[in-house]
């Protein structure tokens, strides 16, 4: 009964002030975002600058077959500015360099094609077609994108130079030549005989869906962490927690009715962003049980910090400290090859994949193992906090 | 007036150093910066990974490791566990006379065209000596992500100086420290002032630091400086708006929450939407000085745009400034 | 109700004392003052009473509980009005009152009753943050009552309020005295004590100089005096005569023959008089007295 007071006395407080409404608010913005402005497959935005040094009849053909291979569609023409410019290029063979200093400025307008994805039909990549070398190495240059003088010797031999910024890794760099020791119809063949063998028929996120995760584990889960220790400053500004302490009410009937709050605002605004996204796909049991277990997690690493500290500006630090590395496993997620060992043992980097399994019905036992560390280790945090609290009380 | 600016900041100076706040706002970025570098080279390289057998055929696996990550394992079934960890990660086993490349199922499209294209390449026998490609380099040497971790780092630490700001004010409202500033003859312009330097100053100093320790000493320091000053002016707005109108933390925390919407909003369009859509985070200040030290950081920013920025940037503020006006001083008095 | 023997704390454990080695005792029904300047350690021995601070050192019981054993049941039986208001800003008085009343296992007392009491008759549904700062001292000292408590821990009731709100609380701690609530009073405002306590105990740089009753106190330490303003040649002279000496007897009797009376007040020693001569603070004492 206490406890159930405690949590009424805490929703009503919260309900009277605006961060449960921003909450709200925010997921239901974010939704928004999700449904009408990210789309559900990703559009690349790789763009490329080619200069083709061959007979105009055999490049016109070039684009015109994979136009109608359906490998290529043709886009409205495209403006670029070329500003002044001052640069040297190296090659990288030879050493050789040659320096351009252009002074003008002029606009120009570009043929554009949109490659298109083999299995989605999307644009892959788009490339521009510039009439000079000189301009598309400007335009490389400016532009910050990969150009290519595509030349044609008497023979019919296709040859490609290509202008890299000059960052792109050594095994880029390797791969682009080899990629050129064969002709493109030989290595094609041989591709289309590569055996591909798939261990399952697995989900993955579309673009939108992709994003659901992030938002839970930053927006929701990480944010508890955040707000509850906002909620013991208030109190202790207030001086409400020595009160609380001179009645027969435990101290851990405070916290978890702190928790609870927390709790209700993420399941509410985690709700809102995951369901008109996912549908029905996803286990909500499953979905709500990790979501849970982890807040609570991270609200009582929250209050153990909250414990060391009188105010929000002294604990400061600490908290943005902490907030800042448990951003860090997002690279993770967004760059699968960067993958150290060392990022694992950041929070949330199994919040993040953990719900990520979950959205695909992917693997329960990871989800579910993680759900009992997160619980384990949720609560030890909260009986530390609750000796904290206990031992720190002051007159 | 201005001595009882630098009273304030004076005692704003002490009462953060006090609470170390102003020391995190500086410190912080300087260590993130410090991981940027330590890792963009790392997240630049982003080549894929492949599993392979041991008792392959050394050829095949060093062939392999000239282009991607190879890890060795001893058995196919170990392959396929491997495969079946949540990264991103092909596999390719020999199979008779060739090789089968085996994924999970769940890889993004990249890795299975990589996984494809390598093992052609080799099975063709292709060397480097055959290429008909050169490469030429423009030396460039700072990757694009590098520069984008850096503009993301900037921009956080000027929402910081503004959160630094709305929670010195809520701290004095809380400790009704305005009233009894009220009955001094500082002016509420002084007071906004003085309460603006300590968080600007500070941001200041761990923006110039970052962009040192990340190796960007060649970019045009003028430019930078003048958009971070300008930015200064967009994160004191904030701060006031927050600090004064947020009761408490808890409110000021939410405020704080809700203005992350339109900076990440703002990273998000220049990052990865087409030029097309740029036009609809116009309204953003955020967006503009994101762009003018994207620029500025990639070396490729002349004055006009920066200048053109610089200008949105201070007009959006003031704008935000001046509709909020009679918010702020009924909330300063 | 209460026993305390032997009672220090230091705290930074650097042996530097806040409250060195102190002893008391407060019998059931009493009200009991603990006086002393700021810094004197009247706080830190309340913060060990209630809980709030962990006992370092010593033997105490309080309502019958040994405090070193975590008993939270101990705080049906207590109460305890903060010096700083601590109430929720954002619900209102009777929300206040009622949450808090769900935290014991005793009957608790209507909270309108208490609003009532304490004067905010018509406040009850307005929030108090709202609240003036007298206002939110009574909702602190009407939760304190909530539990009707055996023992009633009381931090400066009157300090900074208006006269008339401290009458009210005066009132009402004499009411509860009459009940039979024992209280214990932590104040550095001797006429509370003199007016409320039945014994006191002085309290100055973490030790405790006498304990006794402000009567006997009084009685023991105090001397009678007369103040009288008079006019002398035009103009208003003012003389302290002590009513016990028997010269200083006759020049009243003078004064009051030969001169035109303006003021005459008899004058007791106060607690803080007496205080100030106890604690060794003679030549400050005796430089006011003269």
């Amino acid at each position: 009964m206490k406890l159930l007071s405690n949590y009424l006395k805490e929703m009503k407080i919260a309900a009277r002030g605006f961060y449960f409404y921003i909450e709200i608010a925010m997921a239901v913005i974010l939704v928004g975002i999700l449904l009408l402005v990210v789309s559900e497959t990703s559009t690349s935005n790789i763009k490329q600058f080619i200069y083709n040094d061959m007979p105009q009849k055999i490049a016109e053909y070039l684009k015109d077959k994979s136009i109608e291979d359906g490998d290529a569609r043709l886009a409205n023409p495209t403006e670029f500015e070329l500003k002044p410019a001052e640069f040297v290029i190296t090659n990288q063979e030879t050493g050789e360099t040659t320096a351009y200093d252009f002074d003008d400025e002029k606009i120009i307008e570009l043929e554009t094609i949109e490659m298109l994805d083999s299995s989605t039909g999307e644009r892959d990549e788009t490339v521009y077609y510039v009439e000079t070398e000189e301009d598309m190495i400007r335009l490389a240059y400016s532009e910050r994108e990969v150009g290519a003088t595509v030349a044609m010797d008497a023979h019919g031999k296709v040859s490609t130079k290509y202008y890299l910024q000059g960052y792109e890794t050594d095994r880029l760099e390797s791969l682009l030549y080899i990629s050129h020791s064969k002709s493109p119809a030989v290595i094609n063949a041989k591709k289309d005989r590569q055996v591909v063998r798939t261990l399952g028929v697995m989900e993955t996120l579309n673009n939108r869906e992709n994003l659901v995760p992030i938002f839970l584990v930053y927006l929701g889960s990480l944010m508890g962490y955040f707000i509850v220790m906002a909620y013991i400053f208030y109190d202790k500004a207030e001086g409400v927690i020595r009160a609380f302490a001179v009645t027969p009410s435990s101290m851990w009937k405070y916290l978890v009715s702190k928790i609870f709050v927390i709790l209700t605002t993420v399941v509410v605004s985690s709700s809102i962003i995951t369901i008109p996204v996912m549908g029905g796909q996803p286990n909500y049991l499953l979905f709500y049980i990790f979501l849970i277990i982890t807040t609570f997690a991270l609200a009582s690493l929250g209050l153990l910090v909250a414990s060391f500290f009188d105010s929000i500006s002294k604990a400061f630090g600490v908290m943005y400290a902490i907030m800042i590395s448990l951003m860090i496993p997002a690279f993770s997620y967004y760059i699968p090859s960067f993958d150290p060992l060392w990022l694992r043992f950041f929070p949330s980097y199994p919040l993040l994949q953990g719900f990520k399994e979950i959205l695909l019905n992917g693997d329960t036992g990871y989800v579910l193992t993680y759900s009992f560390v997160f619980l384990a280790g949720g609560l030890v945090l909260f009986v530390l906090a609750d000796m904290r609290f206990k031992k720190t009380l002051t007159v | 007036m201005i001595k009882k600016i630098f009273l304030i900041l004076k005692r704003d100076f002490l009462s953060s150093k006090r609470d170390a706040m102003a020391v995190y706002i500086m410190v912080i970025p300087l260590i993130l910066a410090v991981g940027i570098t330590l890792f963009a080279p790392g997240l630049n390289d982003t080549t894929v990974k492949l599993a392979m057998l041991k008792s392959d055929d050394v050829e095949h696996i060093e062939y392999m490791e000239q282009f991607s990550k190879v890890e060795l394992f001893n058995s196919v079934d170990e392959l396929e566990r491997r495969v079946e960890k949540r990264d991103d990660i092909a596999a390719i086993a020999p199979t008779g006379n060739s090789y089968e490349i085996i994924l999970q199922g769940n890889e993004s499209e990249i890795v299975e065209e990589y996984a494809v294209q390598l093992n052609t390449l080799y099975e063709l026998g292709s060397t480097k000596e055959e290429t008909t490609a050169q490469l030429i380099s423009f030396g460039r040497t700072v990757p694009p992500l590098k520069a984008m971790l850096v503009n993301m780092l900037i921009a956080m630490t000027i929402m910081l100086a503004g959160m630094l700001i709305a929670m010195s004010i809520v701290e004095e409202k809380v400790e009704n420290t305005i009233n009894a500033l009220n009955v001094t003859p500082i002016s509420q312009t002084g007071f906004v002032i003085g309460k603006s330097l300590l968080g600007g100053t500070v941001a200041m100093l761990g923006i110039i630091g970052a962009v040192i320790i990340t190796g960007f000493y060649d970019i045009n320091w003028f430019m930078i400086v003048l958009v971070g000053l300008t930015s200064m002016i967009l994160s004191l707005v904030i701060g006031f708006l927050q600090g004064i109108s947020s009761a408490d933390v808890i409110e000021a925390a939410g405020g704080v929450k809700l203005i992350m919407l339109p900076l990440a909003g703002s990273i998000a369009v220049y990052e990865l939407l087409a030029d097309k859509w740029q036009w609809t985070m116009y309204w953003s200040p955020f967006y503009w000085a994101y762009k003018a030290n994207n620029l500025i950081l990639s070396k490729t920013a002349d004055w006009g745009t920066v200048l053109l920025c610089t200008a949105m940037v201070i007009g959006l503020s003031l704008i935000v400034y001046l509709v909020s006006l009679p918010k702020l001083r009924k909330g300063l008095s | 109700m209460i026993s305390v023997k032997n009672l220090s704390h230091s705290y930074n454990e650097d042996g530097n004392f806040a409250v060195k080695n102190i002893s008391f005792e407060v019998v059931n029904g009493e009200t009991f003052g603990f006086l002393g300047p700021s810094g004197a350690g009247k706080s830190t021995t309340q913060g060990i009473l209630t809980g709030l601070l962990k006992l370092q050192d010593g033997e105490v019981l309080v309502a019958g509980y040994d405090i070193k054993k975590v008993q939270n049941e101990r705080f049906n039986k207590i109460g305890v009005s903060f010096e700083q208001s601590n109430v929720y800003g954002k619900l209102t008085a009777r929300e206040n009152l009622e949450y808090y009343a769900k935290l014991f296992d005793v009957p608790t007392r209507d909270p309108m009753e208490l609003i009532h009491l304490v004067g905010l008759d018509g406040k009850e549904n307005v929030r108090a943050s709202e609240f003036s700062k007298g206002m939110k001292h009574r909702l602190t000292f009407a939760r304190s009552m909530l539990n009707n408590p055996e023992l009633w821990f009381l931090d400066e009731p009157t300090t900074g309020l208006d006269p008339a709100i401290a009458a009210t609380i005066k009132d009402i701690i004499r009411e509860k005295a009459a009940q039979g609530t024992t209280s214990f009073l932590t104040t550095h405002n001797m006429f509370i004590a003199d007016e409320l306590c039945d014994r006191v105990a002085f309290i100055i740089d973490g030790e405790i100089k006498l304990i006794d009753a402000p009567k006997s106190l009084k009685l023991q330490y105090g001397q009678k005096l007369i103040d009288i303003e008079y006019i002398d040649d035009g103009k208003i002279v003012k003389e302290t005569l002590k009513t016990v000496d028997e010269l200083e007897r006759k020049r009243i009797g003078e004064i009051v023959n030969n001169y035109e009376i303006q003021t005459m007040h008899s004058k007791e020693a106060t607690l803080e008089e007496i205080f100030i001569q106890v604690t060794g603070r003679e030549l400050v004492y005796n430089e006011t007295i003269k």
